[in-house]
């Protein structure tokens, strides 16, 4: 039979007869591995729209969240401000009483500064009493010891000194004011006066709306000796200047100063208040310090499954996965950077290292086609699927093993946590965290023993997990106690809670969740 | 249509996932054998057909449940595998083959002496574009009006790649019973 290009025809067409007869009807069984897989593409692909539209809302809570924890934040820190402008005020009315408390002390000679007239300006500045005062000099010193428990002894010192000259007399004011250590706002003052001079000059102070008030002037002894009166229309020789420093010693590291000149009383009086002001304002800076710390926190791990809704096999479930594992021991470790954003606000970052290990239970595996068509054992478990390279003897269909053992996955986390400090009490602190991390798998190690039906059995050791993602997403809050040592050097615990906000797992029947509890433990410095 | 396909569709439709897999279940080895004819290996008809299945269930509901699931799968497995072509840009170097008339020797002896499997050898070694129009006219019965649609090609270029088509496949029909003849010989010797 020969064939020329127009001897097509259906009926007697031989090559269809030949083909169609042998590969028609041809069926080729798909492995089992790749029905699971090209299931999950299926339906992942013809689901995309309905998730994207999940994913974008998604996106939009993120971002409205985002949104109101910069307004939090924002919100803390101007609250954090208002504070220390408030602290400030507290200082200066503890000042005022400590001065109201030295002027009613029996002296002989009285020198006072009315610190009402700093606020209202309405009283004056006066000194009263003998005119034939013997002192002409007095000097008045404001130091404020700031000492926040967190953010190491900040001491802040200000000299106010205030040049008095009225009729030849000079007054000048020492306040030494020593804050609290780890409750900044109660401030305890103490208030030096002392004499300069000892030179003598009579006090000549006008009469008309005078307002006496007692004017303190030490001795090297202690005793007043001089007392004089002025009003608020006198005409003075002010300078004030505000000193930040970190410690007592070495007092002039930082200064406002304002230069001497002759004004009236209520004129120096402002002068001081805006001293003090700038003096508050630097503090402000000296509050962006940071901290170092390490910890190491043990405890639990507790997976959460979702069923994929596009697993339409019955056999691996989240149940039987949950059933065939037991979570063991899983700690964290790591160090942490923190940056103080405010006294009380830590934005804090790091390495941190997660071990979470598990056992798995004695399981029967069956033998399956893999995807090199080749027969042979896997297993599901929380961290994807584990093959099985068992070759002790041929795989038949139909096979089947009982495997036990233990698996074990690392990852390496770069976090970003805000640390809050909501409640100081001497050396004490109470502290709240939340942030996200990073995670990124570093190793995995599963350890199987296997035993067949002819009781024979052997140990593997298996380093890689198919479908393990490589890189996952986490959540962390916790609430904390911190404890300071010595100059900075704190210790601190804190359970914790650390959740998975992406699945730790693809491709695979279920999507793990994993949730660890732990009690972190730990040192810091803050430097 | 039988009312359980019907029915089976319309479970699709509503998200059942047990329907979603038994449609699978049901037609899945079928149409990885549509797809191994149109490709080299296991692993590519895999391929195509999973992207065939994609389509299924993302056009279900176009599906007017008249005529054949399986008919309308099927046209979609078919579609996919040409379209794997056309993305490797595979589907257009022709070859020159040598007009060379062979005779046919009758189906029956054929069938009985060359397995299924090395015929489907012998349709994975034509050019692409031969597989390509001979599968489509002699499993899918196209005619050639309609395969020169689906391929973008002159029908007089389907006819004439159906033609090269068959001679290369008869002459290695004929080879391959010679061999099997000399093979049968040599036996009957010993």
């Amino acid at each position: 039979m020969t064939m020329s290009k127009n001897d097509y025809n259906k009926e007697s067409d031989p090559e269809r007869k030949i083909f169609q007869a042998a590969l028609g009807s041809m069926t080729i069984q798909p492995s089992e591995k790749f029905w699971n897989s090209a299931l999950h593409n299926v339906i992942n692909k013809s689901d995309a729209q309905s998730r994207k539209r999940a994913r974008s809302w998604k996106y939009v809570a993120f971002g409205m969240g985002g949104v109101i924890a910069l307004l939090c934040v924002h919100d803390v820190l101007m609250s954090n401000k208002i504070d220390k402008i408030e602290e400030q005020n507290t200082e200066i009315v503890s000042l005022q009483k400590k001065l109201v408390e030295l002027e009613s002390k029996p002296v002989n000679t009285v020198a006072a500064v009315n610190a009402n007239a700093v606020n209202t300006e309405s009283n004056n500045v006066v000194s009263s009493g003998n005119n034939t005062s013997q002192s002409t000099a007095a000097k008045v010193i404001s130091r404020i010891n700031n000492n926040a428990t967190n953010t190491n002894a900040n001491k802040i010192v200000a000299l106010h000194a205030i040049n008095k000259s009225v009729v030849s007399n000079t007054y000048t004011s020492h306040k030494d004011i020593v804050s609290n250590a780890t409750k900044p706002n109660s401030v305890s003052t103490n208030v030096i006066a002392s004499n300069q001079t000892q030179s003598v000059v009579n006090s000549v102070a006008p009469e008309v709306n005078k307002t006496n008030v007692p004017v303190l002037n030490n001795t090297s002894e202690g005793s007043v000796v001089a007392e004089s009166s002025v009003n608020k229309s006198d005409s003075l020789i002010t300078k004030s200047s505000v000193q930040i420093s970190e410690n007592q010693d070495a007092p002039m590291t930082m200064h406002a100063d304002s230069s001497a000149k002759t004004i009236n009383v209520a004129d120096s009086i402002n002068n001081v208040n805006a001293a003090v002001a700038q003096a508050t304002k630097k503090s402000f800076s000296l509050k962006h310090r940071g901290s170092i710390g390490a910890f190491f926190a043990p405890g639990g791990l507790n997976d959460f499954y979702e069923d994929r809704d596009n697993d339409m096999t019955d056999n691996i479930t989240p149940k039987t996965v949950k059933a065939r594992q037991n979570d063991w021991f899983s700690y964290e470790t790591g160090v942490n950077l923190g940056l103080d954003i405010t006294k009380k606000l830590t934005v804090r970052t790091g390495l941190y290292y997660n071990a979470y290990s598990y056992e798995i239970k004695q399981t029967v595996v069956k033998a399956q086609t893999e995807e090199n068509g080749q027969l042979g054992y896997s297993i599901v478990t929380s961290s994807g699927l584990v093959n099985i390279p068992y070759t002790a003897s041929s795989v038949k269909p139909g096979d089947s093993i009982k495997v036990r053992g233990s698996s074990s996955r690392g990852y390496i986390c770069v976090p970003l946590q805000l640390t809050y400090q909501f409640f100081t009490h001497y050396k004490f602190g109470l502290f709240a965290d939340a942030g996200i991390a990073a995670n990124i798998a570093a190793s995995t190690s599963t350890q199987l023993n296997w035993q067949n039906t002819t009781l024979q059995e052997g140990n593997l050791g298996i380093t890689s997990i198919e479908g393990l993602q490589q890189i996952h997403y986490s959540y962390h809050l916790g609430v904390g106690a911190t404890y300071l040592l010595y100059r900075g050097l704190s210790i601190n615990a804190e359970p914790i809670i650390q959740g998975a906000v992406t699945p730790i797992s693809k491709h695979t029947p279920i999507e793990t969740y994993p949730l660890f509890l732990g009690c972190s433990l730990g040192v810091s410095y803050h430097f | 249509m039988e009312s359980a396909e019907k029915e089976l569709v319309l479970n699709c439709l509503n998200g059942d996932a047990v329907a979603q897999r038994e449609l699978y279940v049901m037609y899945a080895p079928k149409m990885l054998g549509v797809c191994r004819r149109y490709v080299k290996n296991i692993e590519e008809a895999e391929d195509v057909m999973q992207e065939g299945f994609i389509t299924v269930f993302t056009k279900l509901h176009q599906f007017k449940m008249e005529g054949s699931l399986e008919g309308w799968v099927r046209r979609i497995m078919v579609s996919r595998a040409i379209e794997h072509y056309r993305k490797a840009a595979r589907i257009f170097p022709m070859q020159d083959i040598e007009e060379n008339t062979e005779a046919m020797i009758a189906p029956e002896e054929v069938l009985s002496t060359i397995s299924a499997n090395e015929l489907l050898q012998m349709i994975d070694e034509l050019p692409h574009m031969h597989r390509l129009v001979f599968n489509l006219y002699i499993f899918e019965e196209m005619e050639h009006k309609e395969i020169a649609e689906v391929l973008n090609i002159p029908v007089g270029t389907s006819k004439s790649t159906l033609f090269y088509s068959r001679l290369m496949l008869r002459k290695k029909i004929a080879q391959s019973m010679q061999v099997a003849k000399k093979n049968d010989y040599v036996e009957k010797r010993l």
